[in-house]
C-alpha cells in the first residue's frame, strides 16, 4: 500500500489528527481505566496484576448500574420521541411540500445549528423556570394557578434532549424519503391497499435506511452527554455522561472515570455492531441501501 | 371477436378534462371502452394519454367530467377502491420484496381465504410464464422478466380492466415485438378489457382492436385499427398513422358517394365522401398512402387517377423501393412500390416525367 502516494496520502493529514488527536488519547484513558486513585487525586499503577480490573467490578455497583439502565432508558426514549416527531416532518418536506419550499423548510431545520448547543439549552431554562416563560403563559390563561415546578426535571431533560437532537434525525429521514419512489406507493395503491397499508408495507421498509441512521446519530449522543442533564436537571439528576464528568472533575478519580467511559463505549459499540451487521444483510438482499 | 354490449360499456369517459393551470391535459374527452376489448391510447408525448390513462385508474381527479366503470360512477373513488389495475411504464416493482411477495403484494386485502393465496401466485406466474423465479428480487430481473411480474402482479388481482402505461417502452426492440403478441395472446385467453397507452402507431395496430389518437388533449379519431389508418378523418391522424400525401382541391360536383375535385395541379379526380358533407365550390385536401401509389410510364388506366409527375429520388429499400416524385405545382409525394421483380436498377432516371397514378377508391377525404 506504500507503493504509490495516491493511495495513502489523501488520507495522510486524517490519520495524522484522528491518531494524535483521538486514538492515542483513547489508548491512554483505556490504560489509565487499570490504575487506580491516588491519595490526591492523582493516578497510581496497581502492584498485583489480579487488581487489574478492580475498577470495572466496583462499576457493577447497584448504584452505576441504575444510572446506566436510566441513560439507557433517556437516550432510548429521546430517539424513539425524534422518531415519531422527525417521521411526519420528514414525509412532508420530502413528499408532501412543492419543490420550491423545500430548500426554505430544510434551511429551517438547519437553523438552531447557528447558535451553540449550550445557549439553545439555557434558553430551554428561561422558558421552563419558575417565573419563565411558559409559567407566565399559563397563569395569565388562567390554566394553573400555582407555577409549576419544571425545573429540575426529567421532563425538562427529556425536553432538552429531544429539541436537541430532532435536526440529527429529520435529516437522514428526510435523505431518504427524498429518494423514494413515488412510482412504488401508487403502485401500491393500485394493487388496493390504502394510505396506511403502503406506508407500513412500502415506505417504512424502504427508508428503513434513513429511520437506522436517524436512530444512530440521536442514540449516540443522547447516551453519552451530560451538558443537557447539568442545565436542565440542575445538578440533582445524573446520568451516565455526569458520573464520568464527576469522576475525572469532582471526585478527581480518572481510572474510575476512566473505566466508566470504556462501559459506556462498549454498550454503543455492541449497539453499532448490531445496526451494522443489519444493514449488511438488508444490502445483501435489496439493492436500496 | 364477439364483445358483449348488452351491459354497460367497461368504461365510460364523460366529458372529462383535467387542467393543470392555463393547459388542459385531457380536453373534454367522452369515449366509450367495451368489455373484453383491447383499447389503446394513441399519441405523441404530452397529448394526455397518460392523464387520460390514470385518471382510469383515480391517480388524477378530472377537473370535470366523469369516468364510469361498469356503469358505476367511479370519480371520486380512490385507486385503491377501484376494480382496475395498472400495469405502470417502469413496472414499480417492490425492491424490498421477492417476485412471489410482489405479486402477493394485493391479494392480502382481497376477500378470499389465505389458503388460496398461494396457489393463485403461481397460476398467475405460470401465466406470464414465469414459473420458478418466485423467491428472485426484481433487481436480479431482466426488463422482461421485470414487465412480466408487474403483469403477474396486476392480473392476481382478476382486475375487470387492466390499464397498461407504455409497459413495453423500456424493453429493446426483438423483446417488445416478442411481448406484443404474448399481450395480445394473454388478452384473448382472459378476456379482460385491456387499455394500452402507446406513442408507437405501429404497436397500437398491432394490438388493438380498437384505437383513440389524441393529440393536444383531445380524441381526434376514436375507431377499429384498420380504419385509423385507412380511413384518417383528419390530418394529424392520417400523418401520425404513417406516411401520408396530401392532395388539395377544389369540389367541383358531388353525389351521395363520392366528390369531383379538380386539382390547382390541373387534373380531375373523385373522393369517396364517406358519410361527410361537402358542397360546391368548397377547398377540400385528400390524402391516398403511399403503397397505394403507382408510378407509369403512360397515361392513367381507365378509371385511375392520374397525375402528372416528375422523378426527385429512388431509394431502394430491399423489400421495396421509395420514390420520391414532384407534380408541375412542386408540391412532392412519396410511393412505396413492392420489388416483385428482380431489381433492373434503371427502371427511371431522375428527371423522368411519369403519371401517378391511384385507385380513386383509396383516397380519403380530410377534414380541414
Amino acid at each position: 500500500m506504500f507503493h504509490s502516494p495516491r493511495k495513502w496520502l489523501p488520507l495522510l493529514p486524517t490519520w495524522l489528527i484522528l491518531g494524535t488527536f483521538f486514538l492515542a488519547p483513547l489508548a491512554l484513558m483505556f490504560i489509565i481505566s487499570f490504575a487506580r486513585r491516588g491519595p490526591h487525586g492523582g493516578i497510581e499503577w496497581v502492584e498485583h496484576l489480579r487488581d487489574l480490573p478492580q475498577n470495572y467490578k466496583d462499576s457493577a455497583d447497584t448504584l452505576y448500574l441504575n444510572i446506566f439502565w436510566l441513560s439507557v432508558w433517556m437516550a432510548s426514549l429521546t430517539t424513539l420521541l425524534c422518531l415519531l416527531i422527525s417521521y411526519p416532518m420528514a414525509y412532508y418536506i420530502a413528499l408532501i411540500a412543492k419543490p420550491s419550499r423545500k430548500n426554505l423548510l430544510l434551511a429551517l431545520v438547519a437553523v438552531p445549528f447557528w447558535t451553540s448547543f449550550l445557549i439553545r439549552t439555557y434558553a430551554w431554562v428561561l422558558i421552563l423556570r419558575t417565573e419563565g416563560l411558559l409559567n407566565t403563559a399559563l397563569l395569565h390563561l388562567h390554566l394553573i394557578r400555582e407555577p409549576l415546578q419544571l425545573l429540575p426535571s426529567h421532563f425538562a431533560i427529556m425536553l432538552g434532549l429531544v429539541y436537541g437532537e430532532l435536526p440529527f434525525m429529520i435529516l437522514p429521514l428526510y435523505a431518504s424519503l427524498e429518494k423514494l419512489d413515488r412510482t412504488l406507493l401508487e403502485a401500491s395503491n393500485d394493487l388496493g391497499v390504502g394510505g396506511w397499508g403502503t406506508f407500513w408495507r412500502v415506505t417504512v421498509p424502504l427508508t428503513m435506511p434513513g429511520i437506522l441512521a436517524g436512530i444512530v446519530l440521536v442514540f449516540i449522543p443522547s447516551i453519552g452527554q451530560y451538558v443537557v442533564t447539568d442545565v436542565l436537571g440542575g445538578g440533582k439528576i445524573m446520568l451516565i455522561g455526569n458520573v464520568i464528568e464527576a469522576q475525572f472533575l469532582g471526585a478527581r478519580n480518572a481510572p474510575f472515570g476512566a473505566s466508566l467511559a470504556f462501559e459506556l463505549t462498549a454498550i454503543v459499540l455492541a449497539l453499532l455492531m448490531i445496526y451494522a451487521l443489519y444493514v449488511r444483510r438488508k444490502a445483501r438482499d435489496i439493492n436500496i441501501v | 371477436m364477439q364483445l358483449d354490449t348488452s351491459l354497460a360499456p367497461a368504461i365510460q369517459i364523460r366529458q372529462a378534462s383535467k387542467r393543470f393551470g392555463e393547459v388542459a391535459a385531457v380536453d373534454r374527452i367522452s369515449l366509450d371502452i367495451h368489455r373484453g376489448e383491447f383499447f389503446s391510447l394513441l399519441g405523441s408525448s404530452g397529448c394526455g394519454k397518460t392523464t387520460l390513462l390514470r385518471m382510469i385508474a383515480g391517480f388524477e381527479q378530472p377537473t370535470s367530467g366523469q369516468v364510469f366503470l361498469n356503469g358505476v360512477d367511479v370519480t371520486g373513488t380512490p385507486p385503491y377502491r377501484r376494480p382496475v389495475n395498472l400495469v405502470f411504464q417502469h413496472f414499480a416493482l417492490f425492491p424490498h420484496l421477492t417476485v412471489a411477495s410482489n405479486v402477493a403484494f394485493g391479494l392480502r386485502y382481497q376477500k378470499s381465504p389465505r389458503s388460496d393465496h398461494a396457489r393463485r401466485v403461481s397460476q398467475s406466474l405460470d401465466l406470464v410464464r414465469l414459473s420458478g423465479l418466485d423467491q428472485r428480487y426484481p433487481h436480479e430481473l431482466s426488463g422482461g422478466q421485470k414487465q412480466r411480474v408487474a403483469l403477474a402482479r396486476a392480473l392476481v388481482l382478476q382486475p375487470q380492466v387492466l390499464l397498461l402505461d407504455e409497459p413495453l417502452g423500456a424493453l429493446d426492440q426483438k423483446l417488445r415485438k416478442e411481448m406484443q403478441v404474448e399481450l395480445k395472446n394473454l388478452q384473448r385467453t382472459l378476456g379482460i378489457t385491456f387499455v394500452f397507452v402507446t406513442h408507437d402507431q405501429e404497436e397500437a395496430m398491432t394490438m388493438s382492436d380498437r384505437i383513440a389518437v389524441m393529440n393536444a388533449g383531445r380524441v381526434e379519431q376514436c375507431d377499429r385499427s384498420s380504419e385509423v389508418f385507412e380511413v384518417p378523418r383528419t390530418e394529424f391522424v392520417a400523418d401520425f398513422m404513417g406516411a401520408g400525401n396530401f392532395f388539395s382541391g377544389k369540389v367541383v360536383s358531388f353525389d351521395a358517394e363520392r366528390a369531383t375535385v379538380i386539382s390547382p395541379a390541373g387534373f380531375q379526380t373523385q373522393v369517396p365522401l364517406r358519410g361527410q358533407s361537402t358542397s360546391i365550390g368548397d377547398a377540400v385536401r385528400f390524402m391516398v398512402r403511399p403503397e397505394k401509389l403507382s408510378i407509369r410510364h403512360e397515361a392513367a388506366a381507365d378509371g385511375q387517377a392520374g397525375m402528372d409527375a416528375m422523378i426527385e429520388q429512388q431509394i431502394y429499400q430491399g423489400l421495396s423501393t421509395t420514390w420520391i416524385v414532384r407534380n408541375t405545382a412542386g408540391e412532392r409525394f412519396t410511393v412505396y412500390e413492392q420489388n416483385h421483380r428482380p431489381f433492373n436498377g434503371a427502371v427511371t432516371e431522375a428527371g423522368g416525367k411519369v403519371v401517378l397514378c391511384w385507385d380513386p377508391s383509396h383516397a380519403v377525404l380530410i377534414k380541414n
